[in-house]
């Protein structure tokens, strides 16, 4: 009799430690997820601060030389620049992985700064409205996570909202930004088939040679 | 009495020395094994990243196929030529002269002569209530908007919902087919392209236009409406050619993000691609 219920007993008792360690996992994992969510909002919005004190700047070399701080802060170089030149990128050698690291953070830099200089000339802090936050993977506090942005623009003395999302994983350093899609274009996807077709026609070097004209970088620099 | 106690006192002492301590032993584990796949840290190595990331409904973007890419070059080249000589002037005196305001009632009259074309779409694709509310769009704003020229229906709280026969045709599941840059209308897949028909002749204005042979009209209708759509993006494009490295491969690449990989609702995971940059690990 003992023997039955001691079977009985110890089942159930097993059982209530798998119940247990489901509902803990549950509810940690909640919790991990709320708080990445927070964390990648601080992110974004400590970027988008940063972002807008740089470009309130009135020095043109000033507000460049902030942008690229923001930028290496908190965008991850190395793997924009790996994707954007696509199968070509095996085929650098050392010293033009380097120089098209270095020529590509400056482009970056000019191209957002075009990119806001056509939204208007001053871009308060409050025209960035958060969105929603979410992993790609949903549940999964360490996939990589959409941050959908609105900007409130004014043009004409009409305005208008554009959709900014950043796509950023999480490091052992904090969060960086993968990708830019803004009004659901991505940015890097875009500027892939354009350094992809670019270095196909011409070769790797003209291509470096014609990107440092973009980047406004002395040629060989 | 004590004969009779102290076996069972000695089964007890046994009990919970052997069997207690080993069912605890096994609760603890088994509470461990079941929290341990969510809580424990995962090693960020880019496969690992990269799988996870990818969500399983996810719409890979193809990119665009482009068979016929010199000789659409050679049509951009020219298509550009046209902007730069007659559509940019003409787009700078209209917006120059014409009020905002003004510029936004003819914006309204032909977003109001699309809505026959949206709503069939959305009947296709089985959305039936954007379909209704298209077409309750298209009622309102044709009376009491003037003719489109207010969007009456947007403030009664009935919000324009665009579509076409691009996407219908994408909803039926015919592929893209090669990218096609027509002489001055630009960048077209093929299946855009026949959609652009269908859309065409779904425009009541288009098809009264084309059956009395009204091709002055017809013509002037179609020259508007495409100063009209590129008055929405022709500043931003500018900008983007400055800093383009290939300018065609970048509008490209734009056109089909836009019009294909674009269809997908921004709201699901699924819209931003499997295929972007992978993480660098530091």
């Amino acid at each position: 009799m003992i023997g039955t219920f001691y079977k009985k007993a110890s089942f159930v008792f097993v059982m209530s430690g798998f119940l247990m360690g489901a509902i803990k996992s549950l509810v940690s994992l909640e919790a991990s997820v709320v708080a990445a969510q927070t964390e990648v909002q601080k992110f974004i919005n400590n970027m988008l601060d940063r972002a807008v004190w740089a470009l309130e700047k009135e020095q043109k070399a000033e507000r460049e030389q902030d942008f690229l701080q923001v930028l290496e802060d908190h965008f991850d170089h190395q793997g924009l620049a790996r994707y954007m030149l696509g199968g070509f990128y095996a085929q650098l050698n050392e010293a033009q992985k380097e120089r098209y690291t270095f020529l590509l953070k400056k482009y970056m830099v000019i191209l957002y700064l075009s990119k806001f200089d056509s939204y208007g000339e001053k871009l308060p802090r409050d025209s960035f409205t958060m969105g929603r936050v979410f992993p790609l993977q949903p549940q999964n506090p360490k996939s990589q996570w959409i941050a959908k942005t609105m900007m409130q623009i004014e043009s004409n003395g009409q305005k208008s909202t554009i959709d900014m999302d950043w796509r950023v994983y999480p490091t052992s350093k904090g969060y960086k930004i993968l990708d830019v899609f803004i009004e659901g274009v991505s940015l890097s996807q875009t500027k892939r088939e354009e350094f992809v077709a670019a270095a196909g026609r011409d070769g790797v070097d003209a291509f470096l040679n014609q990107l440092a004209v973009q980047a406004n970088v002395a040629p060989g620099g | 009495m004590a004969c009779f106690f102290y076996p069972k006192l000695i089964f007890f002492q046994q009990f919970f020395k052997k069997k207690v301590s080993s069912l605890c032993a096994v609760w603890l584990a088994v509470f461990y094994v079941s929290c341990a796949p969510l809580g424990a840290d995962i090693v960020l190595d880019a496969s690992v990243v990269r799988q996870r990331d990818v969500p399983e409904d996810s719409q890979q973007c193809d990119p665009p196929e482009d068979p016929f890419e010199d000789l659409n070059r050679a049509i951009f080249a020219f298509n550009e030529g046209v902007d730069g000589f007659v559509l940019n002037p003409v787009l700078v005196t209209y917006t120059f002269f014409v009020p905002p305001p003004v510029r936004r009632g003819v914006q309204n009259v032909f977003d109001n002569l699309n809505e026959p074309a949206a709503m069939v779409s959305h009947f296709l694709q089985s959305r039936n209530k954007a379909g209704r509310q298209t077409l309750a769009r298209f009622l309102i704003n044709s009376t009491l908007g003037l003719c489109g020229l207010f969007d009456v229906a947007s403030r009664l709280g009935l919000k324009r919902q665009p579509n076409n026969f691009n996407t219908t045709l994408k909803h039926w599941g015919v592929s893209a087919g090669p990218y096609t840059v027509w002489p001055v209308l630009g960048p077209f897949s093929m299946r855009d392209s026949f959609g652009g028909i269908v859309d065409f002749f779904l425009d009541p204005f288009n098809t009264v236009a084309w059956f009395k042979d009204a091709t002055a009209l017809l013509n002037t209708k179609i020259g508007m409406f495409y100063m009209i759509e590129k008055e929405k993006y022709w500043k931003e494009l500018l900008s983007l050619k400055d800093s383009s490295i290939d300018y065609y491969a970048m509008v490209r690449s734009l056109y089909y993000q836009k019009r294909h990989c674009g269809l997908a609702s921004e709201e699901k995971p699924s819209f931003f691609m499997a295929d972007g940059p992978e993480p660098s690990m530091d």
